[in-house]
Formats: C-alpha cells, sequence, structure tokens
C-alpha cells in the first residue's frame, strides 16, 4: 500500500521530466511498464461492477458522490449522501488514470496520454470525447528507464507501471 | 434524549452537506472538489491541468467537449492546482507557490511567486493566507533535501505574498480550510485553529489514521490514506468518526 502511494506521488513529480532532464542519469527502473495498444485504449473506459480497492488513490467529490482513484486502473464511485454509510456503485475502469475533476454530468480524466471526457449519469456512461496525447507518457515511478521500452510495439501506450 | 442528540447532529450533518460554494470547495456552479493534491480543476468554464512542468487550460462552455486553449511553462516541477475562486488559483510546485488571475481564461495573468526551498509541496488558500507544507521525502530525488514544515503566507496582496510564519511538521502531506480550522495530514490527521496564525493551536488528532490529502465539505471531512479512507463530521474543533472504508 506504501509503496502504491509512493508511486503515485514519484509519478507525479516524474512525469515528463526524466527525458527533458539531461542531468538526470540513465539508471534501470525496478519497474516494468505496461502496454497497450492505441486502438484498444480508446475504447477502454468502462464501467463495471463495485471492485475491491488494492490501493487508495486521489479522492474527489461532486454533490453527494464521492470517487477514490485506483492508481492506474480507474476510479470507485461511491454514493456518499449518508457519509455514515458509503455505498459502493461501480467502478469506472479508466487504464492510465490518476486524477479528475468534474463539471455537471461530465467527468474529465487522464487515460494514460489521452484527456477523456466521460458523460456519466447513475449507472450509464460514455465517453463523449477524447483529446490524444495531451499528456507526457507514464513515467516509472522511480524515475529509472525501462530496456523493455526499446523493443516496443509500435502504436503503444504506457498505461501502468508494475514492480518487477 | 440521546436520539434526539443523534437526530440534530445527523440534521445539523445533512444541513452543512448540502451547502455548495465558497472556500475550498467547488469553484463554480455545477463544480465538483478534489483534494489538495489534484492536478486537475475546473473554474467556471475552464478546466486546468497540471503535469510536467507546464499549466494547460481547456475551455469547457460546451462541457462535453473539452476544447484545448493553452499551455503555460512553468519551468519547475508541477504537482498540485487548488482554485480559491473563480479567480484565482494556487499551483503548488517543487520550488515555490505560484499564483494565477484566471478571471480572463484562457489569458491567464501569473501573479507571484512564492519561492522556498525544494521541497513536496501542496498548497490551500483563503482571502488572507495560504497554507503550504514542505515535505521531505528520502526516497524521492525531487524532495530528499528539504525539511518538513507548514508555511503561512501572507496573501492579502496576491502579487506580493509574505512569509509569515513556518511550523515544524513531522512529514506533512496534504491539507485543507474549514473557516479559520486548518486540517493537514502528518503522520495522522491533524486539526488546528489557525485564528492567530502565529500562535497555531492544535484542537484535535487523529493519530490512528495516516491521511494523505483531505476534502473538507461544509462540516463534513473526507480524508483518504495509504491504506484506507475515513470520514468526519467537524465540529467545535473536534473530529467525530463517521465511517471508513
Amino acid at each position: 500500500m506504501k509503496k502504491s502511494f509512493l508511486l503515485l506521488s514519484l509519478a507525479l513529480f516524474l512525469g515528463g521530466c526524466v527525458i527533458d532532464e539531461p542531468w538526470y542519469d540513465y539508471y534501470e527502473s525496478e519497474y516494468r511498464p505496461v502496454l497497450m495498444d492505441r486502438a484498444e485504449l480508446d475504447n477502454s473506459v468502462k464501467l463495471l461492477e463495485p471492485q475491491r480497492h488494492n490501493n487508495y488513490g486521489k479522492i474527489y467529490r461532486k454533490d453527494s458522490l464521492l470517487f477514490i482513484n485506483e492508481l492506474y486502473e480507474g476510479v470507485h464511485v461511491y454514493d456518499n449522501s449518508d457519509p455514515r454509510n458509503p455505498v459502493n456503485l461501480g467502478f469506472i475502469s479508466i487504464p492510465g488514470n490518476v486524477d479528475i475533476a468534474i463539471k455537471g454530468k461530465y467527468i474529465y480524466a487522464d487515460n494514460a496520454v489521452d484527456l477523456v471526457v466521460i458523460e456519466f449519469e447513475g449507472n450509464k456512461l460514455s465517453v463523449v470525447d477524447r483529446n490524444k496525447d495531451v499528456f507526457p507518457e507514464l513515467q516509472s515511478p522511480d524515475g529509472g528507464s525501462s530496456p523493455e521500452l526499446s523493443s516496443r510495439p509500435e502504436n503503444t501506450i504506457i498505461i501502468k507501471w508494475e514492480k518487477k | 434524549m440521546k436520539k434526539l442528540s443523534v437526530l440534530i447532529s445527523v440534521v445539523f450533518l445533512l444541513s452543512s452537506c448540502a451547502k455548495e460554494g465558497g472556500g475550498a470547495d467547488s469553484v463554480g456552479a455545477g463544480n465538483g472538489q478534489g483534494g489538495s493534491l489534484a492536478r486537475f480543476a475546473v473554474a467556471n468554464d475552464h478546466l486546468f491541468l497540471v503535469d510536467g512542468s507546464e499549466l494547460k487550460v481547456f475551455d469547457l462552455s460546451k462541457p462535453n467537449n473539452a476544447v484545448y486553449l493553452s499551455r503555460h511553462q512553468l519551468n519547475t516541477q508541477v504537482e498540485t492546482i487548488f482554485p480559491r475562486d473563480t479567480a484565482t488559483i494556487f499551483i503548488g510546485t517543487v520550488s515555490g507557490m505560484y499564483i494565477y488571475d484566471i478571471s480572463n481564461a484562457p489569458n491567464i495573468n501569473q501573479l507571484s511567486v512564492y519561492n522556498h526551498i525544494t521541497a513536496c509541496d501542496p498548497v490551500v488558500a483563503n482571502d488572507r493566507y495560504a497554507y503550504v507544507t514542505l515535505r521531505s521525502e528520502q526516497n524521492n530525488n525531487w524532495c530528499w533535501r528539504s525539511v518538513d514544515q507548514l508555511d503561512i503566507i501572507d496573501i492579502q496582496d496576491l502579487s506580493n505574498p509574505k512569509l509569515i510564519t513556518s511550523f515544524s511538521m513531522i512529514n506533512p502531506r496534504g491539507l485543507g480550510l474549514i473557516g479559520d480550522t486548518l486540517l493537514v495530514c502528518d503522520r495522522g490527521l491533524k486539526v488546528f485553529d489557525v485564528n492567530d496564525p502565529l500562535n497555531l493551536k492544535l484542537l484535535d488528532f487523529d493519530e490512528d489514521f495516516d491521511a494523505v490529502d483531505l476534502i473538507p465539505y461544509g462540516n463534513l471531512v473526507i480524508a483518504v490514506g495509504e491504506d484506507g479512507l475515513k470520514q468526519y463530521e467537524y465540529k467545535n474543533g473536534n473530529l467525530t468518526f463517521l465511517s471508513e472504508l
């Protein structure tokens, strides 16, 4: 658990910078990248049944709904109208997700390198907009480089990093 | 009697939860609210994103279509964004706190930078003060140098922020404001009376929950840790446990 959060914070600090910073020495990461085909990423946002929490990422509130990020996986959705008894409504699978923000019924989320707009009402969900390649690719949590990426298949996106 | 008091407290709780707007609550009608570690923020009809060293602005006047408008280079490692109100956002970076006027977004205007020692730092603010936690992190290449403290910065003049005072912390993370009460995640969840910034009073402390970030909403406090989520009612300086996940 501790590692997941460290991972999250490191990902934030290092996002987009490792490549840009020439003074940053090369070393091999203790994590390996998980790749997804671009075509699969384009259709990767889904509403699922409630899922177990494996790690607790960032939190977000809209009216009586509470969203809890599962790092790189998506968000758990709770009905929090009674904070003594939050009810797990389901899980929005968003590969590569770290943050969300909400306006009205629209959720703005990072879906790996893309910014997606998700229309979410009660029990249905649809992706209504996708801005491709808005974000730099997810960097390894420890800032190290990955030899796996040198033989990387074309049209793939890093959706998460896993401990080797 | 007991039932009545429970009923009253529930009513209080619900009425406080129904309140919208002001302080750290959502900025602009229909917008949600994140914790202090958020990298995304919605204010009025704009979405602000920070990543790497950039701030990006999207237009949401048609909320089902996020239209990319502009990007702003901060030349430092950007970590968090706090929308104080529809005109002002605070950005936490490893080198300092940036204040932007967003009232004419996408034409945004950097009002000032408050520089501090290299550290990991979320920020929250009210009309008068900004509160920044500086955290050392031995496993993090960006932050290993730094100290663990809370800085209180006078921001009455947004273009000229002035450090009022600093307090030692253990290893502070996210933070949030309920009026003159400041909640800080610092190896537990601490509640401070910050009415007099030179004389912070610790009002309550849940040592048993290693909180990382929080959302204050009315009198409700939603706190997330590495291993779970805990909700409290805040009243008269005390946190009352409501539920945990």
